[in-house]
């Protein structure tokens, strides 16, 4: 009785959810975690329901299976815009739309609560990684201190630090793709010396992220360029915004993600700036570093690149914006804090820019070269993958410098929109 | 109170704690972690290795130097006092007694505690 009670109680509580976010679902991700019954949390261990959002690899799926078996049980699936794995087929929850989502969260979330519902079986075997086992006939000795691997894992080898040559344990591990402060599919392999990042490589490209309609339009015919520079504003504040979840702003970055929706041609970013000044976001850990070479900046292309002091921008050849006054902004130093003060500075010019163009009714002259939030977009031609430039930036950095650099930049390749429009 | 009722109170009190521990660790018992479970999370990436790993506290020579300085102040205090007493021995001892902490400042100097980094 009192459990029934206590059962009732708890179903009250926001919905914990982890969401494993394969192709293009971050934006909706992102959009639902606003819900106020249900909570986007960080990590598994404190999920109830896993969320598998988007289309992703076959080769995504051992990682979803570890992630999947990571929840504590009992845990449901929901799956939304992807197929079921096998094993869970039977019993899986589908989202049909978006809307939905929030309803069957909670259903979900109830139903187990109040042992409706039984809890999903694991789907990895309850074994150790590897045996136990050392060199000797009777599982003894080995090399090193040890006996084989105890409780399946070998023990770190010792190797030179990074930085005074010490004979120190590195730690090595991967991360990804599922891990939300990497761009979804993104995988990476670390090697820390204490919190330092010694050594990176990229083990799986992250998704390519398809850009806001009107971009895709834009490639095809003349648009108005208040619409355009109204998806350009909101595209950025909503990578601000999700940079500010990665540094643990997280009701910041809520208001911020709130705010978009809202925002008119013609807004002030202004307030916006003074507020993040005051939350000390552009001073945090990591703010400094992750200064682009010119080089690297010139393959990002983009408001990075402009951080860094390449006025790129196609801007600048459509005649329709030179009308409006439109000029490239620039910073110089390149770091994670001029990248974020970009995005703003951009989102504003866009704001503004828009307010203009609205007035005039003003178009696009040009289809075969425009500039995305990303960087220059053309006919067979969009931003590649600059996830390796990651390999030549974090390593040296310590681990909170990493993330912020990892916040601070947008990787992923852009899906080609003509492809789109012809699939 | 009686030597017998603190007696008595300790030991009702070890096995209240006794207890208390056995019922915390109920709800655990005869459940083994599944292995799944007990692999850190890396948003469905693996370990390499133990995260048992040595690495250096790169404080430990700040430490060092702390506590050099602390305890040279702390013996200086009550020293202050016994000086006025003793007069000449006191500052020899002193002296002596100082030498030796330099040489843990001197150490520190060498492993570069003064640079700031």
């Amino acid at each position: 009785m009192a459990m029934n009670w206590l059962a009732r109680l708890a179903c009250k509580a926001p919905v914990p959810i982890y969401p494993a976010i394969g192709r293009d679902a971050l934006d909706q991700v992102q959009d639902w975690s606003l819900d106020a019954r249900l909570q986007w949390v960080r990590s598994p261990r404190q999920a109830r329901i896993l969320l598998v959002a988007g289309e992703m690899m076959p080769d995504a799926h051992p990682a979803l299976r570890r992630i999947h078996d990571q929840l504590p049980a009992p845990a449901v699936t929901l799956w939304w815009r992807c197929t079921p794995l096998d094993e869970l087929a039977d019993r899986a929850i589908v989202v049909e739309d978006i809307e939905q989502l929030g309803a069957l969260a909670c259903e979900g979330y109830r139903s187990l609560l109040l042992n409706e519902r039984h809890g999903e079986s694991p789907l990895c075997a309850d074994k150790p990684p590897a045996p136990w086992e050392g060199l000797g006939e009777h599982g003894q000795g080995g090399e090193g201190m040890m006996g084989g691997k105890p409780y399946g894992r070998p023990m770190a080898m010792t190797s030179d630090d990074l930085r005074d040559g010490l004979e120190l344990d590195p730690l090595a591990f991967s991360v990804g793709p599922f891990w939300p402060v990497l761009a979804p599919g993104l995988s990476a392999h670390f090697v820390l010396h204490g919190d330092v990042v010694a050594e990176l490589d990229i083990t799986s490209m992250p998704c390519p992220v398809e850009l806001p309609a009107p971009f895709g339009q834009a490639l095809q015919q003349p648009v108005a360029i208040a619409d355009l520079e109204m998806a350009r504003a909101r595209y950025h504040l909503r990578r601000l915004g999700h940079s500010m979840w990665i540094n643990g702003l997280e009701s910041a970055s809520q208001a911020v993600l709130r705010r978009i929706p809202t925002l008119q041609p013609g807004d002030s970013i202004e307030p916006w700036r003074r507020w993040l000044r005051r939350l000390g976001f552009f001073v945090s850990a990591g703010a400094d570093k992750g200064k682009l070479s010119s080089d690297q900046a010139e393959r990002l292309g983009g408001p990075a690149a402009r951080a860094a002091g390449l006025a790129l921008d196609a801007r600048v050849h459509d005649r329709e914006y030179r009308k409006l006054g439109f000029e490239p902004i620039c910073r110089r130093s390149g770091t994670c804090r001029a990248r974020w003060q970009q995005w703003l500075d951009e989102a504003a010019q866009s704001l503004n820019l828009a307010a203009r163009a609205d007035s005039t009714g003003a178009k696009t002259s040009q289809t075969e070269l425009i500039e995305s939030p990303r960087g220059i977009v053309q006919h067979g031609r969009a931003p590649e993958d600059a996830s390796s430039i990651l390999c030549d930036l974090l390593p040296g950095l310590e681990w909170s410098e990493a993330i912020a650099t990892i916040a601070s930049l947008d990787l992923a390749a852009v899906a080609e929109p003509a492809d789109r429009e012809s699939s | 109170m009686q030597a017998n009722d603190l007696f008595t109170l300790m030991i009702v009190s070890l096995v209240t704690f006794a207890v208390g521990l056995v019922l915390a660790g109920f709800p655990f018992s005869g459940r083994d972690i599944a292995w799944p479970q007990r692999a850190p999370f890396l948003g469905g990436g693996v370990p390499d290795t133990h995260a048992w790993s040595r690495f250096h506290v790169r404080y430990y020579p700040m430490t060092l130097l702390l506590i050099a300085f602390e305890m040279e102040m702390m013996f200086m205090y009550p020293w202050a006092v016994v000086y006025v007493a003793e007069g000449v021995k006191a500052l020899v001892e002193m002296g002596m007694f100082l030498a030796i902490l330099s040489i843990g400042i001197l150490y520190g100097w060498r492993e570069g505690v003064f640079k700031w980094q």
